[in-house]
């Protein structure tokens, strides 16, 4: 009975993003006839591959407390890196693309170093990290696109398995399962959500609070190399805007999924279901002949509404 | 009583010029609660800081279990088995009752970062068995529970760690009296398994209920020695805190009412905390209020004020009748509130002239636009002087001041705007023995000057103390009223209590 009831008080505390997700599923299969086909669902997975794995990282910081708007750039400038590295450097591809991610890494380590240990807010520390790693990718790039790569990695980014699965879709589902890992069975997991729920307590309780929240923002860069070696096969180009906006998108993915944004609370699932409805939203008005305009403007209406819903249920809890 | 399990010795800590410490020694023994008193500001909570390894003594010597050891962070206090519940519960709301308990030391396999669920399970189950709470669901949701069993949560997380020295900052402070006896009971069980107490409280009652022994510090000196508590009384020990004989305790001054109705409530409801509240206030009185926590006295108040809604009854004011207060209405008319939180009152971040002058701003400035900086210096400076308020200048910042400071901060704030009616939401909470005795001379000032006072207290001798009547609310209803001759304890909980009252 007990564990009945908590399993469902657990379910409706991801009820809005599930709702959302759900009735969007319906009215898209619905209105097209090729939206609920094996090639769409994999259309919709391969083109959120990227955003999904920001997102985890994001959703990282964000539980701790944090905010990341540097995750797109990261990406920009690893994904540059690793495109230049091997055709103009003379790089070997594997250690071109072992250098971005390192260097996203690297950054991703500078900004849980600037917040945790200089003191920034998370929004100003990054906003910096952003903008100079945006002007970074331009001198590595020299302002152009980049193309001319190994086979390798537009395998990776752009290519099926023989089982019909991109293998975009399946670094995703590492991404995820080790986000999912993470947060879920480690205690490097409690420590993100003790941190930013309440930093005092944490530090009291004999939690290394600075370690906590620089080794979450490491994760990020982390995965926003990860992200920019599928990105990059993807376009089977690099230039330094690739990155632009993917901060805001992998926000709201870890938003609508129902994490708050002031941390402390959250879960991967929760995270996975808000990029499935981003991804959804656009395949599936991609489908219907909708413009980006019209995505976007629907997408601005779902982020608003869940989170409404979201403040709505949990008043309602609280009486 | 065996050995000490805890001993500190010449224990020594400056802050810049500031002695917070001056060679204090201090011992506890397994099984016993030490009462550690003293005003605020006079370094117990910089001893205990100390002990629980979030600040390190200058010099001195801290022995644990026979051996000395350094603490040099929380982490070290925790091995030790030092358990520090703190005032500021260190919680975290978001998480549940086992991640709370377990928070920075969840049980792993081995010595890999992967968390054995099922051992946490068992553990925190086993622990909050320990601490009377064995029907409480571990997964429930921090932010779904009371205070007091936060705080029994607290204690929890502590033993989780095998505390045998648990330090208490005020536990009470924040309680019901049912709230209180559980923690109570459970403190007087956890001494027979021989855990050992530190217990700071401003409450002179529970000194006496629950210490074994007391020490007294005043101004980072430790007064005397280390007593037992059946070998002191309530005056010494008030006496040693404060320097100084306290004559009067509830300097109340009579006969400043003068029978014109300053504020009449007539049938006030909201349908949920409270209904059909009606009473008076006059001109120069203290008007007690008196009830349990989630009697609805607050509600009342921030009702009148106008921090929430009511839906029927009316509030006549100066005259003036209102169908729904608005705060910026009721200060205008010269109605302020003294909230229960002092962080909701001031601006801490904001130096103390700008608290002062923060709710008549219109005074202070020339052309509706431009602030007259000087008239602002000026004003708060006369306020400082008037209600004595200890601080070295008054560009200082609201949140560095101590608590019975931050107090007369929001009442300079209240007198600035004009303030006719002062409603102060238990304005003694949390502040030293000192600090409460100027507070209520400060009521006296107002009553003497025409002023009302809507007086909400948890400490009932203080209600009884400085009221000139007092109303009894329960269940969101006034269920009684008594004149100042007739106010005792005992018939103003039978009334809170509810009990039959034939009298």
């Amino acid at each position: 009975m007990n564990k009945n009831s908590s399993k469902i008080a657990e379910l409706l505390r991801n009820g809005s993003s599930i709702l959302i997700f759900l009735i969007l599923f319906i009215v898209m299969s619905i209105c097209s006839p090729n939206f609920l086909k094996w090639s769409s669902m994999m259309n919709i997975l391969r083109q959120s591959a990227v955003l999904g794995i920001l997102a985890v990282g994001q959703a990282l910081v964000i539980m701790a407390g944090g905010i990341d708007l540097s995750v797109g750039a990261m990406m920009a400038l690893g994904g540059c890196v690793m495109a230049v590295g091997q055709t103009q450097w003379g790089l070997p591809p594997a250690v071109a693309v072992i250098l971005g991610i390192a260097l996203s890494t690297l950054i991703g380590l500078l900004n849980g170093f600037l917040t945790a240990k200089v003191g920034l807010f998370d929004f100003i520390a990054t906003l910096g990290t952003q903008t100079a790693a945006n002007g970074l990718a331009l001198i590595v790039t020299g302002g152009l696109p980049i193309s001319g790569l190994s086979m390798g990695m537009i395998v990776v980014g752009g290519r099926a398995m023989p089982n019909g699965m991109p293998y975009s879709v399946f670094v995703l589902v590492v991404v995820l399962i080790v986000g999912w890992v993470l947060l879920e069975k480690t205690t490097f997991g409690r420590n993100v959500l003790a941190i930013g729920g309440n930093k005092e307590a944490a530090r009291v309780s004999g939690i290394n609070v600075d370690v906590t929240k620089i080794l979450a923002n490491t994760l990020s860069g982390l995965f926003a190399g990860i992200a920019a070696f599928v990105l990059v096969g993807r376009l089977n180009s690099a230039n330094a805007l690739m990155g632009t906006n993917y901060e805001l998108n992998a926000i709201a993915s870890v938003v609508i999924g129902g994490t708050s944004i002031n941390g402390g609370e959250g879960s991967m699932v929760g995270t996975l279901i808000g990029l499935l409805t981003i991804g959804t939203l656009n395949c599936g008005m991609d489908l219907l002949g909708f413009s980006t305009a019209w995505q976007k403007i629907t997408l601005g209406i779902v982020i608003v509404g869940v989170v409404t819903m979201d403040n709505f249920r949990r008043k309602n809890m609280a009486k | 009583m065996g050995n000490a399990i805890l001993e500190m010795h010449h224990i020594k800590k400056s802050f810049g010029a500031t002695q917070a410490l001056k060679d204090v020694s201090f011992s506890v023994y397994p099984g016993e609660v030490h009462m550690l008193l003293g005003e605020n500001g006079a370094g117990k909570s910089t001893l205990m800081k100390i002990l629980a390894g979030s600040l390190q003594a200058d010099s001195g010597q801290i022995i644990w279990e026979g051996t000395e050891v350094k603490i040099k962070n929380p982490s070290m206090a925790h091995q030790l088995g030092i358990g520090m519940v703190y005032q500021e519960l260190a919680l975290v709301e978001q998480m549940n009752v086992m991640e709370n308990i377990l928070m920075g030391n969840v049980p792993t396999y081995g010595n890999s970062p992967m968390i054995d669920w099922k051992k946490a399970s068992e553990k925190s189950r086993e622990i909050l068995n320990r601490v009377g709470l064995g029907n409480l669901s571990a997964k429930t949701r921090l932010s779904d529970l009371t205070l007091g069993v936060r705080q029994l949560i607290e204690i929890a997380k502590a033993l989780s760690r095998n505390a045998k020295l648990l330090i208490l900052d005020e536990p009470t402070s924040a309680l019901t009296n049912a709230e209180v006896e559980t923690l109570f009971g459970i403190i007087e069980h956890l001494k027979t398994e021989g855990i050992g107490f530190v217990f700071i409280t401003h409450k002179m009652e529970e000194v006496f209920r629950m210490g074994n022994s007391v020490t007294v510090l005043r101004d980072g000196d430790k007064i005397g020695e280390t007593r037992k508590l059946h070998e002191v009384n309530e005056d010494d020990l008030i006496h040693d805190m404060v320097g100084r004989v306290i004559t009067e305790f509830y300097p109340k001054e009579h006969n400043t009412k003068n029978g014109e109705v300053l504020l009449e409530v007539k049938g006030l409801s909201d349908e949920k905390n409270f209904r059909d509240v009606s009473f008076k206030v006059q001109k120069g009185e203290v008007l007690g209020v008196a009830g349990l926590v989630g009697s609805g006295t607050t509600e009342i108040m921030e009702a009148i004020f106008g921090l929430r809604k009511f839906t029927s009854g009316s509030i006549v004011f100066n005259g003036k009748e209102y169908s729904q207060s608005q705060p910026n209405v009721s200060l205008r008319e010269g109605m302020g509130m003294l909230t229960k939180s002092r962080k909701s009152s001031l601006l801490l971040h904001m130096p103390i002239y700008r608290n002062v002058t923060l709710s008549n701003i219109r005074d202070f400035v020339v052309g509706k636009i431009f602030r007259l900086k000087k008239k602002e210096l000026d004003v708060a400076e006369e306020y400082r002087k008037k209600l004595n308020l200890h601080a070295r200048t008054i560009t200082l910042n609201a949140g560095d001041l101590s608590g019975g400071n931050q107090q007369k901060v929001v009442i300079a704030k209240l007198l600035c705007a004009n303030c006719k009616l002062f409603i102060m939401d238990d304005p003694t909470r949390g502040i030293d023995v000192g600090a409460k005795v100027e507070v209520y001379n400060i009521l006296n000032e107002l009553t003497r000057n025409g002023c009302g006072v809507i007086l909400i207290s948890s400490e009932m001798p203080e209600l009884i103390g400085m009221s000139d009547r007092i109303i009894v609310a329960r269940e969101g209803r006034i269920v009684g009223e008594l004149m100042e001759e007739e106010c005792t304890q005992e018939r103003i909980m039978k009334k809170i209590a509810g009990g039959v009252n034939h009298e």
